[in-house]
Order: structure tokens, then sequence, then C-alpha cells
């Protein structure tokens, strides 16, 4: 309203000041030129907020107060809920590598320690973690595997899958048919895995409850096919 | 009051100027011209008082200073070469006033160019390119 009454005063000034200058004209040659100047001034005023309108690139302006004002009601709720959801995914996941490594550390850990106290080579040693309900980690259950093979072949065992050195399998093959752990376990060759006996079962859990604090209902042992090995 | 002065003054200076005119036609002219200047520099005062005034409705209307400015510019220019026009066609050399008035004419035209250009700006901006 302030606009529109300063424009319309405007107009009113300039009509009466081309009017006067018409008066005071000297004489009649002059007036043409004088009349189409003041004429043009009139003109100027009654388009000058279109002027100022076309000049101010009014689109864009309204397309960049529209996205603020709509990001300005939205960002300052949305963007802290999803900077927390991402902080807490992250938390997770550090966590869940941070327990995965120490499983692999408890499983070479336990199996190092199982071959020096059972002189055999341990096959498999698998640590289940789990997320307790208070957020921590805990080991479930640990299950060892173990094989007939002394500790002391292990080197040529772990060599044997490989393709290239094919030529020392065959050196190495008498010797573990020769064992004697071999020749205790030919009965039980069907089986897949089997139980061992309750000695080297109670021996080995409460060899992992000792040192890593686990508790021995949660330590199974078994014992792998012999043939699978020797393949 | 002030009319009265002009006027006498301006008689005067005609009955001067036809006696004198028979007998040497170069200080009649010289005389002609120095009246209008003096009755021209004696109301230029009058005309501050005007242009005061419509400096005041510019100023409280809030229309650009330039806009007064350049019409201002335009009645002095116009009675500039009206006025030397006037003098020399009484001389007697009538193709000489005229172009006085024509640079007058030019003058005022060439002052009206900006305010021109503007108008065309605006419109070609308005039209969709």
């Amino acid at each position: 309203m302030e606009g529109l009454s300063g424009w319309l005063k405007q107009i009113v000034a300039v009509v009466l000041l081309a009017g006067i200058v018409d008066l005071l004209l000297p004489n009649r040659t002059m007036q043409r030129y004088v009349r189409l100047v003041a004429g043009l001034f009139v003109l100027l005023t009654i388009a000058t907020p279109l002027l100022q309108w076309v000049r101010s690139d009014f689109g864009s302006k309204l397309a960049d107060g529209l996205v603020q004002t709509e990001s300005a009601s939205q960002a300052s709720a949305g963007e802290l809920d999803r900077i927390q959801a991402e902080g807490r995914k992250w938390r997770e996941r550090q966590q869940e590598e941070a327990a995965g490594v120490v499983a692999a550390r408890l499983q070479e850990a336990i199996r190092a320690d199982v071959e020096r106290s059972e002189g055999r080579k341990v096959g498999e040693v698998l640590v289940q973690v789990e997320r307790s309900a208070n957020g921590l980690y805990e080991v479930r259950d640990v299950t060892v595997t173990l094989t007939k093979q002394p500790a002391g072949a292990d080197a040529n065992a772990q060599a044997s899958p490989e393709p290239a050195p094919v030529a020392k399998v065959e050196p190495v093959a008498p010797v573990i048919v020769e064992s004697p752990q071999e020749s205790r376990s030919e009965g039980r060759n069907e089986t897949d895995t089997a139980e061992p006996d309750r000695e080297t079962r109670g021996r080995v859990a409460s060899l992992i409850a000792a040192r890593y604090g686990i508790p021995e209902e949660r330590v199974q042992v078994v014992e792998a096919e012999p043939a699978d090995n020797r393949r | 009051m002030d009319i009265l002065q002009v006027v006498g003054i301006a008689f005067l200076a005609t009955v001067l100027i036809l006696v004198i005119r028979e007998q040497k036609p170069m200080f009649a002219f010289l005389l002609a011209v120095f009246t209008g200047v003096g009755i021209f520099l004696a109301l230029i005062g009058k005309i501050g008082d005007v242009v005061s005034v419509l400096e005041d409705l510019a100023a409280r209307s809030g229309i650009p200073s330039v806009y007064l400015k350049t019409m201002l510019k335009i009645i002095g220019i116009a009675y500039i070469a009206e006025f030397g026009a006037q003098i020399v066609r009484d001389a007697g050399l009538e193709s000489i006033a005229s172009k006085i008035e024509f640079a007058g004419k030019m003058l005022i035209l060439v002052m009206a160019i900006p305010i021109i250009s503007v108008i065309v700006e605006t419109v070609l901006n308005l039209l969709p390119a």
C-alpha cells in the first residue's frame, strides 16, 4: 500500500512538472521536443514498478525463498534424528567388527593352546560370539574339532591341499598312517564327526575354561573324521 | 512593478534603436542585444523561485532528481537557443537563427536518449525471448 501511494504521488508530480515545463517554454518551435521528453518521463514513472520487477530476476528470487522456507522448517527436526541414527549405525558396525576380530584371535589362541597340550593337530576352532541383552558381546560357545594328526605333521598336512607341491605329499602319507591315533580311531570311520572320549573332552574344556574364563558347558569338543584329513 | 520597469526599459531601448538605426546600424544592434540580456538577467531571479518550487515538489513526491535536472536543462537550452536565435533574426540573418534553433532541438533530443534506452530495454525484457 505504501509503494502504491508513493507510485501514484510520483505520477502526479511528474505530470505536474511536465505541465509547468510546457508553460515555461519560450515559443512553439521547441514545444514538440520538450513534450516528447516530458511524455517519456511520465511513461518511465508509470513503468517504474515493472522495471524493478524485471531487473531483479524475480523468478530465481522466488525459488530461493521457497527453498529456504521449506528447509528451515524441516532441517532442525529431521537433521538431528538423521545424524543420531547414522551414529548408532556406525557404532554397531564398529562393535561387530571388534567382536569379529576378538573371535578370530581367540580361535587362534585356543588352537595353539590345545595343540600344545594335546599334542595333536586341531582341525578347526569355532568361536561364536553373540550380543547379550545389555549390549555387550559374549562367547556363546566354542567348538574345538580335534584331528588324529600329531601336531608335528602340521606343515605337511596344510601343504597337501595345494596343487603345486604334489610330490611332497607322497612321502608324508605313510607317516600319517603309522601314527598311533590313526589306528585307534579306525573303527569310527563311518561318521563325519565323532565324540572324543570323556577324558580328552574334559581336559580340553577345563584348559579353555582356565585360560579364557569360558564356562566348560559352552565348550564342545568333536573329533574330525580321519579320512577327511588324509585327503 | 517589475513588469512596468521591464516594459519601460523596452520602450526606451526601442525608441533609441529606431533613432540610431539610420545613422549607425551597428550600434542599434548592440543596443538591442544589451537590452535583451539586461531584461533576461533581471528576471533570472524569478526563474530561481520557480525552480525552487519545482525542486520542493520533486523532493516531496519522491521522483528521482535526475528527472527534474533533465527538465530544467531542457528549459534552459530552449530559452538560450530562443534568445540567441531572436537576436540573430533581428540582425537580419534568418538562416543562422534557424541553425541555432536546430542546435537547441538536437541538444534536447540528446538529453532524451537515456530515457528512451531505458524504456526500450524494459519493453524488450518484458517480451519473452
